[in-house]
């Protein structure tokens, strides 16, 4: 067995870095203290260094960003590389704060040996400006060891890899703190001396647990990982290092969420129609807004002019300090569209009109679009409904009778107030809706009226006299 | 003297009448003949088209259906803010196709002027139809030169009130009716002189339009 660990030492600096639009002095806090945890190169650069108070650091560099994690913020900086690692092999666990663990044996033939694989995931962090310390080991823990230890390097040989552990320091055997002061104590200085112990000696005044640690390094004793999952939906959320007090500031970071959904939809081969952004406020509820694509869609352009047009009408209540891309469904990617989209096929007048419905209904609403539709109802309010643009079509066409209709109908029937000029048609009869509780019984006579308009006009059972649409 | 005029003559400054043809390539027909001719063969493809008409129901839609019906068969029309419910059964009966028919509503003026513009822009869409008072001189001008980019007409009705005003549309069509014939004053046609008091019949209107078999009774006088 083959293992990679991936030792991401700046996960959360360059998480947070990445809603940057450029690169600034970070660094983050020890939790609880008003130390410095962390610093990124740029304010390495100034001097800032770990465990330097607060006062020091913002001293040597004013324009120093400071950053105060949150519980699961690691985690989820975690997860969204994990997803990353993801798309290159399939056996992945999580080393909360700060690392990965790949299992490599399968993924060896399919990029043509270690060296392959190693490249690749270096650039796929790389490409993320994410820092890492990448080691193999024959088992997890040597793997992870070496990794944190900065010994890493590209290669499976067993016997070269059982000498590095060995060599390493006890101090950097990640024991529990009391068990690495006991063996220092002892004179015990390299993982080689403890090995030389006897097992039993060693279980007896160290601890079964120390023994078991010990055991599963060397890969005498099992040592099962758990295997983790990509959720099925997707979810990404970028903390933002600085408050966002316009909507404008929003989409920066946001065209990043879009290019890693895009990323993922395309992997994934799906697509989607509704996405969820939520944004969190300092000193105010989450908001939610929604955005909706006529087709199911994948990709990040076509949600970012989405976007901006919805941003464009919505104001901030406050400062948003968080933002979250949410999509909840995946769609399978039309096949029909799919192979169109292959071989560029789909006709650009269908795809340009569906992108302008998406963009109406991104800025107007999606009630403010509709189109119509024949009902096979005799009601005239009823003959009709509205649906929304660029659906399915009726699968007939109804064939509706030639009687005279107005081109215009009013939305609800006025009172008559004048005398007609002249009678043109009528009358007609409609009655209907017994079956519903919505009945109607109506004469339509067509008049025209002495302002010269020609009006549809009808007297129901009490003999009331009303208005209802324009002949056109 | 002559070399002044010819001057202006080079300069295209000065528009002479004989260089008005009759029939100007890529007019669409307006299904009126009378109409056609005095349009030097329909509606201009391209462009801001303003029907001023005061009152709905003098045939005003009658008028613009034979255009939709043409410009349906290249693409998807949309209607903006129309001011009652396109009733979906007289359209069909017309042959208006409704698959290719959109109505949009917006609730502000900045709103409409987007919508216009921005489906002007769009390839697909092959026929604007607005309702719009709202609208100012500086936005008339940037939908007519949204509508003459991409060669798409675009239909906007007005109230007559804006007769007054300048307006940077290519046609200006002034309606009113007796009741029995639609009557089409152009304000405003590119490349001629107004014409008022043209007379057109509204022959599809009314399925019907022999009125000989209403049934009239004694109640039609009680109608306050």
């Amino acid at each position: 067995m083959l293992w990679i660990y991936l030792h991401l030492p700046f996960l959360l600096l360059e998480h947070y870095g990445q809603s940057l639009p450029e690169p600034r002095p970070m660094a983050t806090l020890q939790p609880g203290s008003q130390r410095i945890l962390q610093a990124n190169p740029d304010a390495l650069a100034l001097g800032v260094r770990a465990g330097q108070s607060l006062a020091t650091a913002t001293t040597l560099a004013p324009a120093l960003l400071l950053i105060n994690p949150m519980a699961g913020d690691h985690q989820r900086a975690l997860e969204q590389q994990a997803r990353r690692i993801y798309q290159l092999g399939d056996f992945i666990s999580l080393y909360p704060p700060d690392g990965l663990l790949l299992q490599s044996d399968n993924l060896l033939r399919l990029y043509g040996g270690l060296q392959n694989l190693w490249q690749k995931l270096q650039q796929t962090l790389a490409s993320q400006g994410i820092t890492a310390t990448l080691a193999t080991g024959t088992t997890p823990g040597m793997a992870r060891l070496l990794a944190r230890a900065g010994l890493g390097a590209c290669t499976d040989d067993t016997a070269a890899l059982a000498r590095q552990l060995a060599d390493l320091p006890v101090m950097q055997a990640d024991f529990p703190q009391q068990v690495t002061e006991r063996l220092v104590r002892m004179g015990l200085r390299k993982l080689a001396d403890l090995q030389a112990l006897p097992g039993k000696e060693l279980a007896q005044r160290l601890g079964p647990a120390t023994l078991h640690g010990l055991q599963k390094l060397q890969g005498s004793r099992p040592d099962p990982q758990p295997r983790w999952h990509p959720p099925a939906r997707f979810q990404h959320a970028m903390d933002l290092p600085q408050e966002a007090e316009q909507s404008a500031m929003l989409l920066f970071p946001l065209q990043r969420g879009y290019q890693l959904l895009e990323e993922e939809l395309r992997w994934r081969q799906q697509a989607v129609e509704q996405i969820q952004l939520r944004l969190y406020f300092r000193e105010h509820p989450t908001e939610c807004l929604s955005l909706r694509t006529t087709t199911p869609e994948f990709r990040a352009d076509t949600f970012m002019t989405l976007t901006r047009l919805r941003l464009e009408r919505y104001a901030l209540p406050a400062p948003a300090i968080r933002l979250a891309i949410r999509v909840n469904h995946f769609l399978p990617r039309d096949t029909a569209t799919q192979a169109t989209d292959l071989f560029q096929n789909t006709p650009p007048q269908q795809q340009a009109w569906q992108q302008l419905i998406a963009r109406l209904q991104a800025r107007l609403g999606e009630n403010a679009l509709h189109q119509l539709q024949l009902v096979a109802d005799h009601r005239p309010e009823k003959a009709w409904q509205t649906t929304p643009p660029a659906a399915p079509a009726p699968t007939q066409p109804l064939s509706a009778p030639d009687l005279p209709r107005p081109l215009w109908l009013l939305p609800e029937p006025q009172t008559l107030t004048a005398t007609p000029a002249a009678w043109l048609a009528g009358p007609e009869r409609i009655q209907a809706g017994w079956w519903d509780g919505t009945q109607i019984q109506r004469d339509y006579y067509i008049a025209r009226m002495t302002s010269g308009q020609v009006g549809w006009i009808f007297r129901d059972t009490q003999g009331d006299w009303y208005l209802h649409g324009w002949f056109a | 003297m002559n070399d002044i005029l010819n001057q202006l003559l080079d300069s295209a400054q000065v528009w002479q009448a004989r260089q008005q043809a009759s029939q100007q390539p890529g007019r669409m027909p307006t299904g009126f003949p009378q109409l056609d001719i005095q349009l030097a063969g329909g509606w201009p493809q391209a462009g801001l088209i303003e029907v001023l008409a005061g009152k709905s129901g003098i045939g005003e839609l009658q008028l613009l259906l034979p255009l939709l019906r043409q410009c349906m068969t290249q693409g998807p029309v949309l209607w903006i803010n129309p001011p009652f419910i396109p009733y979906a059964p007289a359209l069909n009966h017309q042959s208006i196709s409704l698959r290719q028919l959109a109505v949009v509503h917006t609730s502000s003026r900045e709103d409409t002027l987007w919508t216009l513009e921005h489906s002007l822009r769009c390839s697909a869409v092959s026929l604007v139809v607005a309702w719009t008072n709202s609208l100012r001189s500086a936005q008339l001008r940037r939908v007519q030169l949204a509508a003459e980019t991409r060669q798409c007409p675009c239909v906007l009705l007005r109230a007559p009130s804006a007769a007054g005003s300048s307006s940077p549309a290519t046609l200006r069509l002034l309606l009113d009716s007796d009741g029995e014939r639609l009557q089409v004053n152009i304000l405003k046609r590119r490349g001629s002189w107004p014409v008022s008091d043209l007379q057109l019949p509204l022959t599809n209107r009314l399925p019907h339009p022999d009125n000989s078999n209403v049934i009239s009774g004694p109640w039609a006088s009680r109608i306050q």
